[in-house]
């Protein structure tokens, strides 16, 4: 029984590190990369008759429009959100003007299905409307990754301690 | 080192439980937050709840695994006898000056707030009341886990008596009824396990144990009773405004009774959502830096912090407010690897502390239990301030009582 209990510790202790390696790794890939994102952000305009097309539409539509600047695209590497009024789509970064993403735009309006067709002077005030392009730093510090580094390391360490201290 | 594993044995039934309720309840219509939250994504709400559900998958994989660690290490350490040098000794009260200082400064608090409450400009609302004692409620909070800990530590009566009429305080003003399920688990149950724990760990003197165990157990109960009173009577006035809700919802003409119930589940499993909903907006949006939260921790800024943020994304009309978007949240926001490892990394932080602590004989296992608890609905990085603390105050108290023991 204290055997099993012993080989036990082991085999945590070592998940444990284990753990604090991929953490370490992820940090260094952090560090290293040079990873931003570019932040694309639309005021959304909609009556209430007409309804955004549906998540996996969305997506197959950017991939489509963005595959001609970012051949290797990925679908999980498009996001975006909603929020009120404000669509923010996240993209690897592209470039690309103003005018490309006005574009982008104008075409992502285009999905939007209405239960009456709108009257050509509304199509002005209807839509995507660019409200700013904005890259993002995503190698930022990150001291969450240095507590959890921290606290996995003492654990082991006690974990292994333990493991010596109580030997059968 | 009992409440520790009992704050994880909570995390990890409501982990469980927010799970089950996620799987379980394949139609999310009639769930007005997490349907909002799900549109913040345009994301059909089945895959929404897929998302949800594999967000609850490994934070309780993570919980589970770091429960098993701390277990195993107990089970292995059992016997070891540490360094009994910062105990409470008895009459801890009688003797130390800042513990005294400490209960009076709470009840100078709790008077002011009455005060405040009584002779300040009357508002109308939950929310409203909130806003405008705000900083008695911050400083509230940061005091009654103390004020627990020394009530379960202290084997002065009137030390501990006090101390425990002062949380009871606490929990007539407070806004959180949180906070009185959290006393009750705590302060009350955890508490007379851990009696029963030291009667079974000590069965030749287990007599000793005896009276202790009754009176605590008949204290217990009265606490017990007043607090779920107040617990009832708090629901009771929140199920008035869910009744009219209920009247004026035109489009799902269900009772009072089945809305309570899908408030219910929808208020156990609303965190996980919450969570992914953190997770999707890492992806997009700017959040709230660490920075933010500790500035707004200690209310040098405005800015929203992550889970207030969050709150304002899903409620715009109604500004003041924090989701609780668990540790997985704060992870998926501000952590470069995956969720799990600071779900992992967290519990056994709190751990080491509790291990520590118990080493030095310390009493701060309450306090560290109660972080983690907190800090696994709320965000752990929002708990640390506070629990640091709260740490460094019951050092002082057993330190200087200490040395003022010392010069008598």
């Amino acid at each position: 029984m204290k055997r099993l209990q012993h080989i036990l510790l082991l085999l945590l202790a070592l998940t444990l590190a284990t753990l604090a390696a991929t953490q370490a790794y992820y940090l260094y890939k952090h560090k290293t990369e040079n990873s931003g994102s570019l932040r694309i952000t639309y005021r959304l305009v909609l009556s209430a008759d007409c309804v955004m097309p549906g998540h996996d539409k969305l997506i197959d539509a950017l991939h489509d429009m963005l595959s001609q600047k970012l051949p290797d695209l990925r679908h999980d590497q498009i996001h975006f959100s909603r929020v009120q009024r404000v669509f923010t789509i996240a993209l690897p970064p592209i470039s690309a003007g103003t005018n490309y993403f006005e574009s982008l735009g104008q075409r992502l309006t285009k999905l939007i299905t209405c239960a009456t067709t709108l009257d050509p002077d509304m199509n002005d005030r209807h839509g995507f409307f660019l409200l700013e392009i904005k890259q993002i730093e995503l190698n930022r510090s990150r001291p969450l990754d240095y507590i959890s580094l921290l606290s996995m390391l003492v654990f082991s360490l006690y974990l292994i301690r333990l493991y010596f201290s109580k030997r059968p | 080192m009992i409440y520790v594993v009992g704050g994880l044995a909570l995390a990890i039934c409501y982990t469980a439980a927010a799970l089950g309720i996620a799987i379980w309840q394949s139609d999310l219509s009639l769930f007005v937050d997490i349907t909002m939250a799900c549109d913040v994504s345009l994301s059909p709400l089945d895959q929404c709840r897929e998302a949800a559900i594999a967000v609850g998958r490994e934070t309780l994989a993570g919980l589970s695994l770091a429960a098993l660690m701390l277990l195993t290490a107990l089970f292995v350490e059992r016997g070891q006898q540490g360094v009994k040098r910062w105990a409470l000794p008895p009459n801890t009260f009688e003797r130390s000056i800042l513990h005294r200082a400490f209960l009076i400064g709470v009840a100078g608090l709790l008077i002011a707030h009455i005060m405040v409450r009584i002779t300040g400009p009357l508002q109308v609302g939950r929310l409203a009341m909130l806003t405008q004692e705000a900083h008695f409620a911050s400083l509230e909070n940061l005091s009654w886990p103390l004020l627990l800990q020394l009530y379960v530590a202290d084997r002065s009566r009137l030390g501990r008596y006090l101390a425990l009429a002062l949380v009871l305080a606490i929990a007539s003003l407070t806004f959180y009824r949180g906070m009185l399920l959290t006393v009750l688990v705590f302060g009350v149950g955890l508490y007379t396990l851990d009696i029963v724990w030291r009667m079974l760990q000590q069965r030749r003197h287990w007599r000793r144990y005896l009276p202790i165990l009754i009176e605590r157990s008949l204290v217990g109960l009265v606490v017990t009773f007043l607090l779920l009173s107040a617990a009832k009577s708090d629901s009771d006035s929140r199920k008035t405004a869910i009744a009219a809700t209920a009247s004026t919802t035109e489009q799902h003409p269900i009772s009072s009774q089945q809305l309570r119930q899908q408030q219910i589940l929808q208020r156990i499993t609303s965190p996980i959502y919450q969570a992914s909903l953190a997770e999707k907006l890492a992806a997009s949006n700017e959040l709230p830096t660490l920075q933010d939260g500790l500035a707004r921790k200690f209310r040098l800024s405005d800015a929203p912090n992550l889970n207030e943020y969050l709150y304002r994304t899903l409620y715009t009309y109604s500004p003041v407010g924090q989701t609780t978007s668990l540790t997985y949240g704060e992870a998926a926001a501000w952590s470069s690897a995956p969720p799990l490892i600071w779900v992992v990394s967290i519990v056994l932080l709190f751990a080491s502390l509790a291990v520590g602590g118990r080493r030095l004989a310390l009493p701060i296992g309450l306090l560290v239990g109660l972080a983690l608890w907190r800090g696994f609905i709320g965000g752990t990085l929002d708990i640390l301030p506070s629990l640091a603390l709260q740490l460094v105050a019951m050092i002082m108290i057993v330190r200087i009582q200490l040395s003022h023991g010392a010069t008598q």
